[in-house]
């Protein structure tokens, strides 16, 4: 080409020249985007589907319509649960030989009084004004100041002030939360509307024990009374010996304000 | 859910695996900060049981 101008060659044979060129250069590209792996994106949608329809896990009693929060594995999703407590077994449990235990679900109410959850086993919980849906106050918050960090014509002293609030919204009272809410003007995010103020919602499911009804009890929020209750027979097991660890594999109960992320948030 | 609890003697924190650990840096939200609103910080093991005991 350089050549070709140099020499002021007639304009029909540059026009020619650079024809080729450019002819050659699309042939190069596109040699570069085939020998390139092409971008592995997994479609979350696409593996949902194939999960449901060879029955790994599915939404529990969906023929009666389904609970949100409430799933079934199939012997897929079983097969792959069983290797994958496996691994955690020889991981943790033997490896560091530690002390597995398995205990009842139903706790009574004085266990978990002790513990704290009764008092404090609580999220807190907004709800459209009109529809009555219920939200999570502080998952609805962080979203909300999630998405005004996005804007881009935000200033440093706002944005540090939401980023503060992002880091301080774990250890919120229902006052500062309603603080935030108010002060950000944040609204249901799905209809638009007035969110009542932030209530808490106690996450424990309760049941009475017995036929008279007298023993008042909640299921298990988490597996880890059983383990503290349990303390002194596993000290004795433990020939009297710390520091030893304890462990239990099995469900635990939550009434979720709103089940999300499939099996990530369930009840 | 799978849960652990480790039970230690607190007159005596010693671990026989411990030096297979000592350096190793891991991303530690200590109680006082995740209260003051400061984020999470990276510290060596060893580091964080010294400041601790």
């Amino acid at each position: 080409m350089k050549r070709l101008k140099s020499e002021k060659a007639p304009d029909i044979d540059v026009t020619r020249a650079v024809a080729e060129l450019k002819a050659r250069k699309n042939a190069l590209e596109n040699k570069i985007e085939e020998l390139i792996p092409k971008e592995n994106k997994i479609d979350r949608s696409k593996l949902e589907d194939l999960l449901k329809r060879r029955f790994f896990y599915d939404q529990s009693f969906a023929i009666y319509g389904g609970v949100n929060g409430l799933y079934d594995y199939g012997p897929m999703g079983c097969a792959m649960k069983a290797n994958l407590l496996n691994e955690w077994r020889k991981f943790f449990i033997l490896e560091e030989q530690m002390l597995e235990i398995d205990c009842s679900m139903l706790t009574p109410s004085p266990v978990l009084v002790a513990s704290g959850h009764v008092a404090r086993f609580s999220d807190f919980m907004v709800k459209d004004v009109k529809s009555g849906e219920c939200f999570r106050a502080d998952h609805l918050i962080e979203a909300h100041l999630e998405k005004m960090l996005q804007d881009k014509k935000l200033n440093a002293e706002k944005r540090n002030e939401i980023e503060s609030y992002l880091r301080l919204v774990d250890n919120m009272s229902a006052s500062d939360m309603q603080e935030v809410i108010s002060k950000y003007n944040m609204k249901s995010p799905i209809t638009n509307n007035d969110l009542t103020e932030p209530v808490a919602f106690n996450l424990m499911f309760a049941t009475s024990i017995g036929p008279t009804g007298t023993i008042k009890g909640f299921l298990r929020p988490e597996t880890a009374q059983g383990m503290f209750v349990n303390f002194k027979r596993l000290l004795e097991f433990n020939q009297g010996k710390l520091p030893f660890a304890a462990a239990q594999i099995g469900n635990s109960f939550r009434n979720e304000i709103s089940p999300r992320s499939g099996l990530l948030r369930v009840r | 859910m799978s849960e652990i609890e480790h039970f230690v003697d607190p007159s005596d924190k010693t671990h026989p695996k411990f030096t297979n650990v000592e350096n190793v840096e891991v991303v530690l939200y200590s109680a006082e900060n995740q209260v003051s609103g400061q984020s999470a910080q990276t510290v060596k093991i060893g580091d964080a049981v010294r400041s601790v005991s």
